[in-house]
């Protein structure tokens, strides 16, 4: 079909199917045989850095799905947010699991774990203040020179606000990439949750993301708990995504082109088959919703 | 206004230590009670890492049920927090607070359970190496046998106990069976990953003390001796083929001449 066009014609980019990139998948060790028994019709998966920084099966098999899948690194445990700055040597181990997997992106998250040595294990809120932004700038810095290749941040999802903070949050996340050369990871989920829990409006915070930082998007399910005569969302990912979040997604993909997009599912995991349908949805809907419109930014 | 690294401090406390005080000026509420908002990453931060707990360790968790080891991992967790970024690091010190841990007290080989499921734990992430072969000393001539050192395989724990907590960790196997189960009596064992499986090879007391010198860079000559030591009959060419043939090795070294 391209053959019989004219060749002056060039296609658009944003038009043509080659520049419609696959959804990919979260690879949880449940799913460690299952992945690698089929050619599965996802374009990429993604693994959590730390959990392949030993030996043994874990890196074998993320080996194995590297041959076969391009893979994404998404970091939990380097707290880009600590005041106190990274953890050198767990700064090396995430560069030498790049080295080993080449992959496809590396990304982390705007959150912080680490306090005093201390790491919670949870990806906790920061103020958004300019001391905090020239915090986080600094240290997604220095992850950047260790690894030689930018890298991307992921918007939070959140169940608190401070008092001092002076920023919204969607200017904070949109001023990263700007000073740093860093690129978005755009959780469109935690952008769901956060603005439920703290009642801003989602597409305006869609609006105010710099399209062009955009490098990846994340989708994945939530649970609403009623606490006293409040609602919170909980960003759980352990169910389907929501028709919300759909509508949300598909408002992305106007704003901003196609982006590669990636289901995570990390509690209640059901079969990957279940996971990889999630995966085809987000296809069908970027197929739906890829003519890029400037008027959904105006 | 908290400059970062105190509010991160501040935080840290309101999560693990429950003193959130400090923080009800600095959360705001937006109608829900600052702690309750607080609550949320409590509770995220608790059950996230005592499932990492149950993860790495099975058998405990089989052996005191659910709801007490839910209590242990959180009083565990609020004293000694992580201080890894890798969850597999966290919990080493599992075994040591469960033999200080006052409700545990009548089961006196559970810290000994924890002990051993924690270096399967090790022996799974430690990092890749191979195992010496029969064939890999073929160079080494009759007469310098006695001044061989070796290494053990990365992966290598030697583990003891006055329990056979072996037999115990095996009956909460699939296919084990708690019927009839005699734990009485020491326990010697390498725990070790020859591939992609973590082994427990059961070793007698002069065996584990064979391979107890080895670990500690022994030649087989000192090794040996104090094998015999405990076991007069103690037969190094047998022991020494079985741990060439099963991968126990990474590594042989001899004297510089």
């Amino acid at each position: 079909m391209q053959a019989s066009q004219p060749a002056a014609k060039v296609p658009d980019p944003v038009s043509a199917a080659a520049a419609l990139p696959k959804a990919g998948i979260g690879l949880r060790f449940q799913h460690h045989r299952a992945v690698l028994d089929e050619r599965l019709p996802v374009g990429f998966v993604e693994v959590h850095s730390e959990n392949y920084m030993g030996g043994g099966t874990p890196l074998a098999c993320l080996e194995a799905a590297r041959r076969e899948y391009p893979v994404s690194l998404h970091g939990v445990g380097l707290s880009l947010g600590s005041a106190e700055g990274l953890d050198e040597a767990h700064l090396r181990r995430v560069a030498d699991l790049a080295d080993r997997i080449d992959p496809l992106l590396v990304s982390e998250h705007i959150s912080w774990s680490v306090t005093g040595g201390v790491y919670l294990n949870d990806l906790l809120p920061l103020p958004y203040t300019e001391e905090a932004l020239e915090i986080f700038c600094a240290n997604v810095q220095r992850l950047q020179e260790a690894l030689k290749r930018p890298v991307l941040v992921e918007n939070p999802s959140t169940y608190l606000q401070f008092a001092h903070s002076t920023i919204p949050e969607w200017e904070f996340v949109a001023e990263i990439p700007k000073r740093t050369g860093c690129g978005l990871l755009l959780d469109v989920n935690n952008i769901y949750v956060s603005a439920g829990n703290h009642g801003f409006d989602a597409l305006h915070y869609l609006r105010a993301i710099p399209r062009d930082a955009v490098r990846e998007i994340h989708l994945a399910g939530h649970t609403a708990k009623q606490i006293g005569d409040r609602t919170l969302r909980i960003d759980d990912h352990g169910s389907a995504v929501c028709d919300e979040v759909w509508t949300l997604y598909a408002a992305a993909i106007r704003l901003l082109g196609p982006v590669p997009t990636l289901i995570e599912w990390d509690s209640r995991i059901p079969p990957l088959a279940d996971i990889v349908a999630e995966a085809v949805k987000a296809d069908a809907v970027a197929a739906a919703n890829r003519e890029r419109t400037d008027a959904a930014a105006a | 206004m908290l400059p970062l690294h105190e509010l991160q401090r501040t935080i840290a406390r309101g999560i693990l230590a429950d003193e959130a005080a400090a923080l009800a000026d600095v959360i705001r509420e937006d109608g829900l009670p600052f702690d309750k908002r607080l609550q949320v990453y409590r509770n995220n931060t608790f059950i996230s890492l005592t499932e990492a707990l149950k993860a790495t360790y099975p058998v405990v968790s089989a052996l005191v049920g659910e709801k007490f080891f839910g209590a242990a991992a959180k009083a565990h967790i609020a004293a000694q927090p992580p201080r890894a970024p890798r969850l597999v690091e966290f919990g080493g010190g599992f075994s040591d607070f469960l033999g200080a841990f006052e409700p545990a007290r009548s089961l006196p080989y559970l810290p000994d359970v924890a002990r051993l499921e924690w270096a399967i734990n090790e022996a799974y992430h430690a990092p890749d190496d191979s195992g010496l072969t029969p064939q890999s000393l073929s160079s080494v001539a009759q007469d310098q046998f006695p001044s061989v050192s070796f290494k053990l395989r990365s992966s290598g724990r030697l583990f003891h106990a006055r329990y056979r907590i072996d037999r115990l960790w095996r009956a909460h196997q699939p296919g084990g069976s708690l019927e009839g189960l005699d734990i009485n009596g020491d326990c010697h064992l390498l725990v070790y990953r020859p591939s992609g499986d973590v082994e427990l090879m059961t070793l007698d007391a002069a065996g584990f003390a064979l391979l107890w010198e080895i670990g500690r860079g022994a030649t087989l000559e000192a090794a040996y001796a104090a094998a015999a030591a405990i076991d007069p009959a103690f037969d190094l060419t047998s022991a020494l083929g079985t741990h060439l043939t099963r991968g126990v090795f990474s590594q042989f070294s001899l004297p510089d001449r």
